[in-house]
């Protein structure tokens, strides 16, 4: 990938994964620090990105990944605290989101990620097991004991939030 | 998709979009690239660098230690304080009644007999009667793992790295370097045709004695007259060697790495 192209798909993607980041993790500032350190990563690997035929989904792995690491996790929060000031800066949720916000915190990390990629990445079922590295069977289960749950919380919030 | 996927998927996109919004990149992407330079040529430099220091610090340490004096002596106690030796002496013909000698067949229970009940032997092809030996490839008498101390000891044609071995000691030593040095004096054991025993074939000694290194790491199981209870204990290297030293010549399952180390020990149980 040339650094022309790479600088085109950087600053394409950057504000999408970083939607996609946010609704996985649930903290903007967290998921604008793993989305750039998945593009520094990424530059790193441009060959290995110039061959994948979603480097999207390939920069989007890499940042899951990172999010999900308990050390990253731990220290991501001092220092997204250093780079992009302190939580107060970050925007918190709208009251419009607040509720999805607590209700996603609710479910576990893989069926969040599952979730994401089903319903906000428009994937496919047979696509997010590829992405997630599992069996399509496991993708649904997942994905209906997400929806499960979620529907318990989201019960009457669902309809306001959609409805602004 | 029904009406709360839609309603879903409208309040996840709504989400997204919120954060997508002012979410402009926080690096210019020449200054991410650079950055991903930075780190790459920080990362040349500090890997040698990391590797000769730990060169050097291993280099004086070796040589504070009197290695590089010591490197063509043989084994002495020097710096070198043994930690626990175990003897490892011939096992008397009969310290057990009805116990086997070393080197000897093996009792009832020990046979090369592949025909063992229920244990995980079973799978295992067995001997024909009429070849003398029918061990793995090395000319030794492969066994696995055996779980329970009633499990008895089988023939198996090839495959894994473990060989039934008569151990007679094992020594361990404390090295200031390299940690914990053990090893282990043992007599490998084939499978051979024997019309008398049950099953047609006995383990006998093919060998002299070895002395194998063990890994630190090693694990391994024993049971009586080692350990009491029903079933396999786990034991550490000193207990083994503690055991061994009261029992000598006992009959373990020895799995060894692909340097020859011996990684698990699985004590064979004998009547």
């Amino acid at each position: 990938m040339a650094p022309d192209e790479f600088d085109a798909f950087y600053s394409r993607s950057w504000p999408r994964l970083v939607g996609q980041l946010y609704a996985m993790t649930g903290n903007l500032a967290d998921a604008q620090d793993v989305v750039q350190e998945a593009f520094v990563r990424a530059w790193d690997r441009r060959e290995e990105l110039s061959s994948a035929h979603a480097p999207e989904a390939w920069v989007r792995t890499v940042a899951w990944r990172l999010a999900v690491s308990r050390w990253r996790r731990a220290r991501s929060t001092l220092m997204a605290w250093f780079r992009h000031g302190a939580p107060g800066d970050v925007r918190e949720p709208g009251p419009e989101h607040a509720a999805l916000v607590a209700a996603l915190r609710r479910i576990p990390e893989e069926q969040r990620r599952a979730v994401v990629l089903h319903y906000l990445c428009d994937l496919p079922v047979a696509e997010v097991a590829a992405e997630t590295g599992s069996p399509v069977g496991t993708v649904k289960v997942r994905l209906s004991r997400a929806r499960a749950t979620l529907a318990r919380h989201l019960s009457d919030d669902l309809l306001g939030i959609s409805a602004r | 998709m029904n009406g709360w996927d839609q309603q879903f998927r409208d309040a996840l996109q709504g989400l997204a979009e919120s954060a997508e919004r002012d979410a402009a990149p926080p690096l210019h992407p020449a200054r991410l690239r650079r950055r991903t330079e930075q780190r790459r040529r920080r990362r040349i430099v500090l890997v040698p660098s990391a590797a000769l220091a730990g060169l050097l610090a291993g280099g004086t340490a070796y040589g504070l230690a009197g290695g590089f004096h010591g490197a063509q002596a043989p084994p002495a106690p020097g710096p070198v304080r043994p930690a626990a030796t175990a003897p490892a002496v011939p096992a008397p013909a009969d310290t057990r009644p009805g116990a086997p000698a070393p080197g000897r067949t093996s009792g009832p229970a020990a046979t090369g007999s592949a025909s063992t009940g229920p244990s995980r032997g079973t799978g295992a092809p067995a001997p024909t009667a009429g070849s003398p030996t029918a061990g793995g490839p090395a000319g030794t008498a492969t066994a696995l793992p055996l779980p329970l101390p009633t499990a008895q000891a089988s023939c198996a044609a090839a495959g894994a790295r473990t060989v039934l071995m008569r151990v007679r000691g094992i020594t361990l030593r404390q090295d200031p370097l390299r940690g914990l040095a053990a090893a282990v004096e043992a007599v490998p054991l084939s499978c051979a045709a024997d019309p008398s025993a049950p099953g047609g074939t006995t383990l006998a000694p093919s060998g002299a004695v070895r002395r194998i290194a063990v890994a630190p790491t090693a694990a391994v199981t024993t049971t009586a007259p080692l350990s009491t209870g029903s079933r396999p204990a786990v034991a550490s290297l000193a207990e083994l060697a503690a055991g061994l030293a009261r029992h000598p010549g006992l009959l373990f399952a020895v799995r060894q790495d692909a340097g020859g180390r011996v990684v698990r020990m699985d004590q064979v149980y004998e009547p």
